[in-house]
């Protein structure tokens, strides 16, 4: 048997609130964060986004940091969830045994959109600057301000980052390296992604529908997630909210963007998730799914979906009508929402849907519902063929 | 369990592709960037999409290859790199605004994904395990190499191919040579730890090998452990006798270190304690590839090459000690006094 790891604390902030009870509480209204896109300019803002509503001095504020040029919003959302993670799990700061695995997908990109010319034209000479430009110096400035020194990473597997930072906690502690991992991911939105989704044909104009029919693309949000994974020996006395009892990583060695229309390796990387974990698929009583709404993921995830559960599907959702695609950030965001679930025995509503796709027919969970939850299958899958499944379970 | 360095393609400012560098001695720049010497690609990458390759995958691909070319086929895939396809962001990024965020093409985009690197090697070797990608600045290859070697203990995998990679690109240098990084006084890297200075050379590569759990060959060069942290404080000299604790190696153990010294008066001194507290050979090599986030990964090939060869490059010491067997490396670099990381090679 691999040693156990639980999670301990958890921290979020998404386009529906900050902290776990504004978060449940919106899901349980099924109140979507999707919406206009308010604090930056530009020619994409008709597309709607699932955007947090609150300035850089806000967030600097909620981070119970000064206000610096250099914080990149990635950080600020970061440092955010990472800071009530470490404080659910009652840590002040960080110990030799604990580290850290922060992910995202290009965390300055609000800075390169500021600041990039000005750095080439010399106008702006700052070091600092030209460090904040990268996804490391987020991670980086987290562990420091949180006193966390060894074996500190940053993940970049575009979609499926934070699923992969949950999944090295995990191997990191089962290894012996650490005993104490705190991991997750941040992403903002900004002018660079929005127009690389919108130069791949991709933005829904009208807010994802994931499992729908008439699905037309994704949703941009953005938010951050962190998570404390402890070793079983770490938590004696402690409140568990979770395990994170299996997980799989594949590639699909297809290609860059487009997903391998057989499923073969989001099927591998479910059925070697629930493997792991010592459970069968009759097990998993809900799965959160990457459902990012286009038309090629829902279809081939739901393909994937059958293959693993033939008739006996679980209680499935997307939960991106709520936040939109967070990139980066979506694995652990998705985690800490299966956490809510379990801890709460609820499945989580999937907000947009309203008729299933005609080649596979699943009807997702459309209304928060009460039922036992032991263990949850979340699915992270990214550009690159990136494949992540997480099983996690109930604490007992 | 044990690992292995089975295989190694490594493309870098010196002729390394080939193993040319050991007999041709150092390849010299007077410019402060040290560019790769790059192989025919066409020898191991389908000329068609060779053509539409970005820069730092053909790097990486080339380097892929021939690990893949002298080894075996890896079950999975770790990549280290500090900025990633830094020549398609700046694309990207450069036409989102000259077009007002208008008709723009999203291959930049696409290519610009920290992870591409790995994906198309994944692509172009079949290779449907494992795939990761770290990019933690200078600290970026040791993370993948502990993840490799997680890997290897866990036993979900038994050949990995793990590199570092990072390229040059006019912006980054531009942008960097504002901030006064690199030398302005025309320096040849033969001469770069001579004399008192501030700044360094800019350098870049592609350093890749296939790590498993047996040896492939009979002179295996082992990885013994690697560890990465981050203090602005630290005491090196103790953070490297706790680090070889672990391993239960001590630093009179260590009979080579090799150090990551650049020629930067204020970037050295940080090595300064942990090479006078021993008696070990020293060697320096970011004169021979310059500085760059994943340059440990060229010391780690250079590494493997002392332990195999027994034998230090000439143009590589700084000091010789009465040690002429080479059976345990320490190497040792730093970014900013900030991010350290250590790895030991052992015969």
């Amino acid at each position: 048997m691999p040693q156990r790891v639980f999670i301990t604390g958890f921290g979020i902030i998404s386009a529906i609130g900050n902290g776990a009870d504004e978060t449940l509480a919106s899901l349980k209204a099924k109140r979507s964060g999707i919406g206009r896109l308010e604090l930056f300019e530009s020619a994409l803002s008709n597309i709607p986004v699932g955007e947090i509503k609150k300035s850089a001095l806000e967030l600097s504020e909620l981070a119970g940091i000064e206000h610096n040029v250099h914080n990149s919003r990635a950080f600020l959302l970061g440092l955010i969830a990472a800071k009530a993670a470490m404080q659910m799990a009652g840590y002040q700061k960080g110990y030799n045994r604990m580290g850290m695995i922060g992910s995202t997908t290009v965390a300055g990109q609000d800075l390169l959109d500021t600041y990039y010319t000005q750095m080439l034209d010399g106008t702006l000479v700052d070091a600092e600057m030209h460090r904040a430009f990268t996804g490391a110096d987020a991670t980086e400035k987290i562990a420091i301000t949180l006193g966390i020194k060894h074996n500190v990473t940053t993940i970049s597997t575009a979609c499926s980052s934070s699923a992969n930072a949950i999944m090295n906690g995990v191997r990191m502690i089962r290894s012996g390296l650490a005993d104490t991992m705190l991991v997750g991911g941040m992403d903002s939105l900004a002018r660079f992604s929005l127009n690389g989704f919108n130069a791949l044909e991709i933005l829904s104009p009208t807010g994802c529908k994931p499992f729908d029919q008439d699905r037309n693309g994704i949703t941009p949000g953005e938010g951050a997630a962190f998570l404390v994974l402890e070793s079983e020996a770490k938590t004696a006395g402690k409140q568990k909210y979770g395990e994170i009892r299996g997980f799989a990583n594949f590639n699909e060695a297809y290609h860059q963007t487009l997903v391998n229309p057989d499923g073969v390796y989001a099927e591998a990387a479910m059925r070697k998730a629930i493997e792991t974990a010592g459970l069968q698929p009759a097990d998993i009583d809900y799965l959160n799914a990457h459902g990012t709404g286009t038309e090629a993921n829902d279809l081939v995830e739901s393909k994937a979906i059958k293959s693993v559960f033939g008739d006996h599907l679980p209680h499935i959702s997307s939960t991106k009508g709520f936040t939109g695609h967070t990139f980066a950030a979506a694995g652990a965001i998705e985690c800490v929402f299966s956490l809510l679930a379990i801890n709460n025995n609820l499945a989580l509503p999937n907000v947009g849907f309203s008729t299933p796709i005609d080649e596979t027919g699943i009807v997702p969970v459309t209304e928060p519902t009460s039922m036992k939850i032991n263990n949850i299958i979340s699915n992270s899958f990214g550009f690159g063929g990136n494949d992540t499944s997480l099983v996690i379970s109930k604490a007992e | 369990m044990k690992a292995y360095i089975n295989a190694h393609g490594i493309i870098s400012p010196q002729r390394t592709f080939d193993g040319a560098f050991f007999e041709n001695g150092l390849e010299e720049y007077t410019q402060p960037q040290m560019h790769c010497i790059e192989p025919d690609y066409k020898e191991f990458i389908n000329p068609a999409k060779l053509r539409r390759m970005s820069r730092i995958l053909k790097m990486g691909l080339g380097a892929a290859s021939l690990c893949v070319q002298r080894g075996t086929q890896p079950d999975a895939i770790v990549i280290g790199s500090g900025f990633g396809c830094l020549a398609d962001l700046e694309k990207f990024q450069y036409a989102m605004k000259a077009e007002n965020e208008q008709l723009l093409s999203p291959t930049p985009f696409v290519n610009s994904s920290h992870n591409m690197i790995s994906s198309q090697i994944a692509i172009a070797l079949g290779c449907n395990g494992y795939n990761m990608t770290h990019f933690h600045a200078a600290l970026s290859f040791e993370n993948a190499l502990l993840d490799t070697l997680m890997l290897l203990n866990s036993g979900d995998a038994q050949n990995v191919l793990v590199g570092g990679i990072d390229e040059i690109t006019e912006q980054l240098f531009s942008i960097t040579d504002k901030l006064n990084i690199w030398r302005k006084d025309n320096c040849s890297n033969k001469n770069l730890f001579e004399g008192t200075h501030r700044g360094t050379l800019m350098g870049e590569g592609a350093a890749f090998f296939i790590i498993g759990t047996k040896p492939n060959n009979g002179n295996p060069v082992q990885i013994t452990g690697t560890h990465t942290f981050i203090d602005g404080n630290a005491d090196i000299v103790s953070e490297a006798a706790d680090f070889l604790g672990t391993l239960n190696l001590t630093i009179a153990d260590i009979d080579t270190m090799i150090l990551g010294r650049n020629g930067d008066a204020e970037n050295d001194c940080v090595y300064d304690a942990l090479e006078n507290c021993c008696q070990a050979n020293i060697v320096h090599y970011k004169h021979l590839c310059g500085e760059y986030r994943t340059s440990s990964a060229f010391a780690m090939w250079l590494g493997a090459n002392i332990l195999q060869r027994q034998q230090i490059p000439q143009c590589a010491i700084k000091r010789k000690s009465g040690k002429n067997n080479y059976s345990n490396i320490l190497i040792y670099n730093h970014l900013n006094g900030t991010e350290h990381a250590f790895t030991v090679l052992s015969k």
